[in-house]
């Protein structure tokens, strides 16, 4: 995986995200809950790691702590770390 | 219109296991199917009064103490299996270095055999099986039967997507050995350069410790099926096929092709998902994840040339197939096997890939039967050039194409949706609450993968309850 800035991170999720589940910008607040704020179910947890590894060329379902990230600010520090690690 | 707590459309392996799990609930439970007798691929048919399987021969873990024999106690279904015997299972006849290679029972007759024919690939030989090993024993609904995983950790797959052909690549230094070790992709669909190890390990490794048959053939195996959702009261719809499923608050109406309709609170389909997607209401997934679905690959399909041995004496072989080096190359692409029966007299199956492309199949009646024509001469080719006398003895009483199998099973390919590494799964629930897949799409291929999906959709409900 190549090194990206945070920024870069939460660029590439957020503009992943948005266009897979016809999401607003302005609901794309670090805070935000996948599940009570931008409307997602499990079903769409599964097509959202598929979109990230698609966006990010990254295997992301190979550690399963995927379970744990319940924000988007979960979201970018788990990627953020898994690119500091690689 | 009649209601039912559960509707299960479908009575193929997971179909049937759904159908009993949910009446094990105490649910009023029906069970569609469209063909006129339950299981059409998994019962085979008759000709000439021998018996000829269609959708099963023989699988990994169905013994007692193993996944499979844990999951008949848990139905309830009495269906007797023996092990495979070592004269009677698998023989690869190697082409380029002219050898037949018996496949062995048991992981360490497997390594010692393995050495004998490949001394100079010893350390990859332990490091296949280890890894072989590895995977299994840490996927828990292959160790259900341990019963001590909790019920949420058969929820988490393992999402390593390193294929099978890049595991074998890492492992050995010759094709020849990678050929004979990835030709049982052929038994679940997805090649050596689609599948994940992991897949593999699920639907081809978990034969190398032991291999089962049903007594009686796979009909056994529905037969017993039948006797618990006759106890159960399940109420079987034969020639029963569902048009349309529609919403009426939380009810789902199944409206079968005869008019008839049926109110249940949860549906359960066994069917291909892209035969579901096409008769339930749109706002079943999202349209991202419609085309995706749409655009997944199907597995690749099988001609089949049914025969009867007029030879008196047995072929003391189960499968016979034919295996170049290269194969492992092209991804078994022309992959060929004989497959026998064990009774006399022997029923015999000459089986070779070819496209399961629907529009391959889209031909008039005249070209179809040139084409069948062709594959028969292909097949006759292949089989005279090694093992003549197999050839001379049969006679030959019936076809079949992927357009045989859409007939059954609406779908192309020999293992429906293919399970590349690269593509997301297919998920039991769907964006209508009380609508839920199982199948061979949802977990893996094959008997167990779909019995075990069945399994995990039980599990959920107990989850939520």
């Amino acid at each position: 995986m190549e090194k990206m800035t945070r920024q870069e991170i939460i660029k590439t999720v957020n503009d992943a995200l948005i266009k897979e589940f016809e999401l607003k910008p302005e609901q794309m607040k670090p805070e935000a809950n996948f599940f009570s704020d931008l409307g997602l179910d499990s079903l769409d947890a599964v097509d959202m790691v598929i979109v990230l590894e698609q966006a990010f060329k990254a295997k992301l379902r190979a550690n399963y702590e995927v379970g744990k990230i319940l924000t988007l600010n979960d979201l970018y520090d788990y990627i953020e770390q898994l690119m500091n690690n690689a | 219109m009649k209601k039912y707590d559960a509707v299960v459309i479908g009575s193929g392996a997971s179909g049937l296991t759904s159908a009993i799990l949910f009446s094990k609930r105490g649910k009023k439970v029906a069970l569609l199917e469209q063909s006129d007798h339950l299981a059409p691929l998994l019962s085979g048919f008759d000709r000439l009064g021998v018996h000829f399987e269609t959708g099963f021969h023989y699988s990994g873990i169905l013994g007692k103490d193993e996944a499979g024999g844990f999951l008949f106690d848990e139905l309830g279904i009495d269906a007797p299996v023996r092990q495979c015997q070592k004269e009677d299972y698998d023989v690869a006849y190697l082409v380029d270095s002219k050898r037949s290679f018996r496949m062995p029972l048991g992981v360490q007759n497997w390594i010692e055999q393995l050495n004998e024919f490949f001394p100079h690939e010893k350390e990859g030989i332990k490091k296949y099986f280890d890894l072989v090993k590895q995977t299994i024993d840490a996927t828990p609904f292959l160790n259900i039967h341990k019963r001590h995983y909790k019920n949420e950790e058969f929820f988490y797959f393992n999402a390593d997507k390193k294929t099978l052909k890049e595991v074998l690549d890492e492992c050995f230094k010759t094709d020849e050995i990678k050929s004979a070790l990835s030709f049982s992709t052929s038994l679940y669909g997805t090649p050596p350069s689609k599948s994940s190890f992991f897949l593999h390990c699920c639907c081809g490794a978990i034969m190398y410790e032991s291999a089962w048959k049903f007594v009686g053939g796979a009909r056994s195996f529905v037969n017993a099926c039948k006797k618990v959702l006759d106890r159960n009261g399940v109420d079987i719809f034969l020639s029963s096929k569902v048009n349309r499923i529609s919403l009426k608050q939380d009810l789902k109406v199944l409206t079968l092709d005869n008019g008839q309709q049926l109110e249940c609170d949860f549906c359960i389909s066994s069917i291909h998902p892209k035969e579901l997607i096409k008769i339930a209401p749109p706002e079943i997934y999202r349209q991202r994840n419609l085309d995706r679905i749409k655009n997944t690959a199907e597995t690749p399909g099988f001609f089949i040339s049914y025969a009867i041995s007029k030879n008196p004496q047995k072929y003391n072989i189960s499968n016979l197939a034919f295996l170049k080096s290269a194969d492992f190359l092209n991804d078994h692409k022309d992959s060929m096997y004989i497959n026998f029966s064990e009774n006399l007299p022997q029923a015999v199956q000459f089986s070779m890939r070819v496209n399961s492309n629907s529009k391959q199949w889209d031909m008039p009646r005249d070209e179809y039967k040139k084409t069948k024509e062709q594959m028969m001469q292909k097949i006759k080719s292949i089989v005279n050039q090694y093992r003549p006398d197999i050839w001379e003895n049969m006679n030959f009483v019936e076809q079949a194409t992927p357009l045989t199998m859409k007939r059954y099973t609406n779908y192309y390919g020999a293992y429906g949706m293919m399970h590349s590494s690269n593509d997301a799964a297919i998920m039991p629930i769907t964006k209508i609450p009380g609508l839920f897949l199982v199948g061979q799409a949802v977990v893996a291929p094959g008997l167990i993968g779909a019995m075990i999906s069945a399994f995990l959709l039980d599990k959920m409900f107990g989850l939520r309850k």
